[in-house]
């Protein structure tokens, strides 16, 4: 063991809390300065996305009396209200910095009252609202140079622009491409109308030393007729001047590694993109790319073969784009399980060794566990036999990746014993329900529409998780990682029996009469679909529905799984419940992406959706867990509405803040940013 | 005319939108139904079949088009976009105005908002309530903006 770079205290601290000499997996120092003196200067609170801070000013004691300290509703603060508001902010050199808003417009603001200092709003008229990701996105970048006397911040528009700001002032840096901003639809490797709409970013871009890595969204590509679509490729610039120094093709060119994995499909298939957060070590020189499936969302017709490097969680070099080793953890996928999240960067020993290892979190709900160096799995990962499409067009893939160990976060599959069971009535009801759908074990194709058959396949985890774009959360000092995931049926609609090509040609234009399988015909609306609710309101799978689970990554052993959110009014209040007991905390059912922050003892993240509290008033809950454990902490600290986006905490003039950005939805949307601290 | 005996206020309404100069004389028996339909339009609810199926049918070739990428074929939402149907929505625009519902649509989608005439998002509106297992009736439901605005969402079921 290599005990230089750990500090006496610390191995003290890690061997009081494991207990065991031969298991201490002792994390190595890598909290950075910033995150050590209570900023928050990265997305993921550092370049290995732990989302940690070693603060303790709020700690079990005191959470219970956090305090609003301010409330920005940021609804004026662009052309219209932003119902996703998934942001973090920054908080860095004593302001804190947000995107906000439709046009997501930078703000810097005063982190004790909120008061706005100055504001960015970048109007990309045509362009701007053609983007494929619109809104506030997840936030901005801030980079320092390495002699301190430069400081920016940089952030992706809605019209895929690439701008970098003075932090002081909020102005464009007129050294930075051209007068500040660089136009990322060119220099693509690939022709992009400049109003074209299938393309976008909302995630962060990622500054690693002089290099900015930026990624790529695009429109969902949920009907086979989307497949003409940009390519997601992920391009390296010079941070200063905006010169692009490396792409990375997603999707190979001929000649380069991979292309043969697309049975000469690769120019015509699209997507691929580089859509999450990415996380980089320094010293190995590495970036991380989490890439997504290439299009279509559930159908592979264009596109047999394995198709690298969607579904791959790629390692780059930082300063060339080469690619220095890769994992596909789907092939040829039908369940638009994208990689959705930055992998979590940490050190740990197996076997007497330090290993440099990455967990990459998913929707499909396995977590991967690689070394970050050569891409090796640490436990082994098998390629197991999975269901085929009854298709003649699908060419499935015959095996799919399943990790041996870590166990998986959440539910995969679904069957029998998933159906709701809370009285003898539901789950009489469910069993009739089922009988009009397909159900399987995990990576279960979808299933041929025909009349009399099927409405659609029964899928768990959904198409959005499980985990999605907040991952996780890292404790550096024991190694443990929290992951939030929802449990949420998937309805993965059939597919034709017939494939007639469902197809655009590259200009756009349909070749034959598309339509969607499974619903209405032409001309007609079809029989109603049963309903996956049942009495109106209560899931067809029994609960709990979303959850906080916490690993141990010394040994891969979940040490705690909580279920997180209180139960909502519509699932509490339908009669079909009436005089059962234990209803308080089912867990919140729906789409809902919450991302966990971890401090010096607390485990911190909002409830997903609202529900009604004694005094009438909708609210959702700040919830905090004791990391060892997983107990929650004492307090009710009510929002105003639902986490949207992942919290962050800092330290500002001697005092601790926790700032998240919650949203109430509806026709009111109130995406607001809001800040507690204690009194 | 006999129809317009009936209690569908509704499809007075709508046929006086439509009607043509050959129902000129029907024009002006129909003059007052229309205002006894404006003023009778709190009592017009969702849950007794306020549009047709014709209508749906129109809003679905429209969703399929327009929406159905994002929305997803049994409108569960993917990955931006939210659901459109289902507890989660019903929860979010209960008690909302029909009115609310089709302003917010014109901003969609997000990367082209408005694009459609406001007939077609009316339409498209049915086709979301038709999925919101909302009954079909026998007669369109108005663009009339006052009229929906006087009309809550609701689903039926708790």
């Amino acid at each position: 063991m290599n005990l230089t770079s750990i500090s006496m205290k610390r191995l003290a601290i890690t061997m009081t809390l494991t207990g065991l000499l031969s298991q201490t997996g002792f994390a190595q120092s890598d909290i950075t300065d910033a995150q050590s003196n209570g900023e928050w200067t990265t997305y993921g609170a550092n370049l290995a996305s732990h989302r940690y801070s070693p603060l303790d000013q709020i700690n079990a004691e005191n959470f219970k009396d956090l305090e609003i300290a301010w409330r920005l509703n940021t609804d004026l603060l662009g052309p219209r209200p932003d119902a996703l508001f998934g942001m973090t902010p920054l908080y860095v050199n004593g302001t804190l910095y947000a995107t906000v808003g439709m046009r997501r417009t930078v703000v810097a603001m005063d982190p004790a009252t909120g008061e706005l200092l100055w504001m960015h709003r970048e109007d990309e008229g045509e362009r701007g609202a053609a983007g494929a990701r619109q809104g506030a996105g997840r936030g901005l970048s801030w980079w320092k140079s390495e002699d301190g006397t430069e400081e920016r911040l940089y952030y992706v528009t809605p019209g895929y622009r690439m701008i970098a700001l003075d932090p002081k002032t909020g102005e464009r840096v007129a050294s930075f491409g051209e007068d500040g901003a660089i136009d990322l639809k060119e220099n693509f490797d690939q022709d992009l109308d400049p109003l074209d709409n299938g393309i976008g970013l909302n995630a962060t871009p990622l500054v690693v030393g002089d290099v900015i890595v930026v990624g790529a969204a695009h429109r969902p590509t949920t009907d086979v007729r989307s497949r003409w679509t940009a390519k997601g490729y992920v391009r390296g610039f010079d941070i200063r001047t905006g010169e692009r120094l490396w792409i990375f093709h997603t999707i190979p060119l001929r000649g380069e590694y991979g292309y043969d994995t697309w049975n000469g499909k690769a120019e015509e298939n699209g997507n691929a993109g580089v859509w999450a957060q990415m996380s980089a070590d320094p010293d190995l020189g590495l970036v991380y790319l989490p890439v997504e499936m290439a299009a279509a969302d559930y159908n592979g017709y264009n596109r047999p073969g394995d198709g690298l490097f969607g579904e791959s969680l790629v390692a780059v070099d930082v300063k060339t784009g080469e690619r220095k080793w890769h994992y596909q953890f789907i092939h040829h996928g039908l369940w638009d399980w994208d990689l959705p999240c930055a992998p979590i960067l940490f050190d740990m020993v197996k076997d007497g060794k330090t290993i440099k290892a990455l967990a990459q979190p998913s929707k499909q709900a396995f977590l991967y566990v690689l070394d970050r160096e050569t891409g090796e799995p640490i436990w082994p990962i098998e390629e197991r036999a999975v269901g085929q499409s009854e298709a003649p067009y699908e060419e499935t893939s015959p095996t799919q990746p399943f990790p041996t160990w870590p166990l998986p976060f959440d539910r995969q599959g679904v069957s029998r014993d998933d159906l709701n069971d809370l009285t003898p009535a539901l789950r009489a009801e469910a069993e009739q329900v089922v009988e009009r759908f397909n159900m399987g074990p995990i990576f279960t194709p979808p299933a041929i529409g025909r009349d009399g058959g099927p409405f659609a396949t029964l899928m768990l985890p959904n198409a959005v998780g499980g985990a999605n774009w907040p991952g996780g959360s890292f404790d550096p000092v024991t190694n443990r990682l929290y992951i939030h995931s929802h449990t949420q049926l998937m309805e993965l609609v059939n597919t034709p029996e017939d494939m007639v090509p469902f197809n655009r040609g590259p200009d756009g234009e349909p070749q034959d009469a598309a339509r969607p399988a499974g619903l209405g015909r032409p001309g007609g609306l079809g029989a109603r679909r049963p309903s996956t609710f049942l009495q109106g309101s209560i899931p067809l799978i029994k609960p709990p529905y979303d959850r906080i689970t916490a690993y141990d990554m010394n040994t891969g052993d979940m040490l705690w799984q909580k279920t997180h959110g209180t139960t909502e009014d519509r699932i509490r209040n339908n009669p079909a419940l009436a005089g059962v007991e234990n209803l308080d905390r089912l867990g919140s059912y729906g789409r809902i992406f919450i991302g966990t922050l971890t401090t010096a003892s607390l485990v911190i993240a909002g409830e997903g959706a609202v529900h009604t509290n004694e005094n009438g008033e909708t609210v959702a809950l700040l919830r905090a867990y004791d990391k060892d454990t997983g107990e929650d902490i004492e307090g009710r600290i009510e929002m105003p509405a639902r986490q949207t986006g992942s919290p962050m905490t800092f330290m500002h003039n001697g005092k601790q803040y926790i700032v998240v950005a919650v949203t109430h939805g509806g026709a009111n949307v109130g995406a607001e940013l809001v800040a507690y601290t204690l009194p | 005319m006999a129809y317009h005996a009936q209690n569908n206020h509704n499809q007075g309404n709508s046929v006086l939108l439509k009607s043509t100069a050959a129902f000129l004389p029907s024009l002006v028996l129909c003059a007052g139904m229309v205002t006894s339909a404006i003023a009778q339009s709190s009592s017009l609810s969702l849950m007794q079949g306020a549009f047709s199926e014709a209508q749906a049918v129109r809003g679905q070739e429209l969703y399929f088009d327009n929406c159905l990428q994002c929305h997803g074929e049994t409108m569960s939402g993917v990955d931006q976009a939210p659901p459109l149907a289902g507890p989660q929505f019903a929860a979010n625009w209960r008690g909302e105005s029909l009115s609310a519902l089709v302003d917010r649509m014109t901003t969609m989608p997000p990367d082209k908002p408005g694009q459609l005439n406001r007939e077609a998002y009316v339409d498209l509106l049915t086709y979301i309530l038709w999925f919101n297992e909302l009954p079909l009736g026998t007669s369109d439901l108005t663009t009339d903006r006052e009229v929906l605005s006087a009309m809550p969402f609701e689903t039926p079921g708790f």
